[in-house]
């Protein structure tokens, strides 16, 4: 594991605890969002699994009955980290992502689950930091599809370049159908 | 022959707003052949029908594949020039001491199927792969914004990029939505009290909310034209 990503994983799991203690969804989806800039650079397993296990944290940690167990995990991932085993890291993630997957079926969420969420709204963060769609889509495990779609109801288009103004695109077309 | 490539991102939209019949009607008036790549094909059809959802959607692309409307370019032709281009796109931009890898193969699949065609056009609603082609410098001054740290340009590698992409025109689901309001395909919608311009309207803003990178301006600019 590269060491930005390791030591920034660090603050956000110790972050985490934090809020979670407060039952502080908001902090935890701050914290999330805070490291999209990693994973949008290094583009790696883990600084994605921990952004989507840790925003889909936020949606659950205020019902759940087993914060407990949520805390239990998050201890023994920063401990595996501390103690470089990275292996260890990724299987207690792994599992933590699992114990949220069974806490969302709990409280009910059926329409779509809590983790499947969590990727899509990271996906847009990445797209939103200049990564293409396929290239995000990819990296996340995720639809094209789904994230096209929920990337359309964002402001994200709004920041697009005008260097080739509508106008123009639009007469290209018409030669091209002429 | 006339040609125009398709990336996934028109045809999503396309059949999210159920406007994917207009590829037929817009075919014939086009007088050439739709292509796309093997890979986007990949992503937009073999993947789905791998799992439940937009298994459908996917279906309804299939069916113009099937009915010979839009051709599968083989990525056989294409597969060392496109992991070169690839690979140069990939390098252009670097933050912290690690090149950025901004795009991925069905889109650059796409650019080089234009390129191996000679195609019109390529219809492509994906941003980023949009600007790298036509306003690469942007990339960098956003990602600076957004990633909060300082991207360095590989200035050989974006020479390389350009000069690999320097003949490709790029329009959007919504243009070739325009083109068929223009050759009247949407006056079905049109009500006696629905006006032409409020069927094109709707419909940019359909296209948009499924992912269309256009902006409010662009679509303005549109609706004005008309």
């Amino acid at each position: 594991m590269n060491e930005t990503v390791r030591s920034n994983i660090i603050k956000l799991l110790n972050g985490s605890l934090d809020a979670i203690k407060k039952s502080d969804s908001f902090q935890l989806k701050e914290l999330s969002n805070g490291n999209i800039h990693n994973a949008s650079i290094f583009q790696d397993e883990d600084s994605l699994s921990i952004s989507v296990a840790i925003y889909a944290l936020s949606k659950v940690i205020e019902r759940t009955q087993r914060k407990k167990a949520i805390v239990s995990h998050l201890q023994s991932a920063l401990k595996a980290l501390h103690s470089g085993n990275n292996a260890k890291y990724r299987a207690i993630i792994r599992s933590l992502l699992n114990a949220i997957k069974v806490e969302d079926y709990k409280l009910k969420r059926f329409v779509s689950n809590v983790i499947e969420q969590a990727q899509v709204k990271k996906g847009c963060a990445i797209c939103e930091h200049g990564i293409s769609i396929g290239r995000t889509a990819n990296i996340l495990g995720i639809s094209q599809w789904e994230l096209t779609r929920y990337l359309g109801k964002t402001h994200i288009a709004e920041q697009s370049s005008e260097r080739v103004p509508t106008e123009q695109r639009l007469a290209l077309a018409r030669r091209i159908f002429k | 022959m006339n040609t125009l490539v398709f990336d996934s991102g028109p045809l999503i939209s396309f059949t999210m707003n159920n406007l994917l019949w207009l590829i037929e009607p817009l075919n014939k008036a086009f007088k050439g052949q739709f292509y796309l790549p093997e890979s986007v094909k990949s992503e937009l059809i073999d993947q789905p029908l791998q799992t439940k959802k937009f298994k459908f959607e996917a279906l309804q692309v299939q069916e113009l594949i099937t009915k010979g409307t839009l051709k599968v370019f083989d990525d056989d032709s294409t597969k060392t020039e496109t992991l070169s281009l690839l690979n140069i796109a990939n390098s252009c931009f670097s933050a912290r001491g690690k090149n950025l890898n901004i795009v991925h193969y069905a889109e650059i699949a796409s650019l080089v199927t234009v390129q191996q065609l000679n195609a019109s056009a390529l219809v492509m609603d994906e941003r980023i792969t949009r600007e790298l082609v036509e306003h690469p410098l942007h990339l960098p001054k956003l990602m600076a914004k957004k990633l909060h740290t300082k991207i360095s340009i590989n200035k050989p590698m974006l020479e390389e990029f350009k000069r690999k992409t320097v003949n490709i025109k790029i329009i959007r689901s919504t243009e070739l939505a325009t083109i068929a309001f223009e050759k009247k395909l949407l006056d079905r919608y049109t009500t006696p009290a629905t006006t032409r311009k409020t069927v094109l309207e709707s419909i940019l803003w359909g296209l948009k909310l499924d992912g269309c990178a256009i902006n409010e301006r662009g679509i303005k600019a549109i609706i004005k034209a008309e």
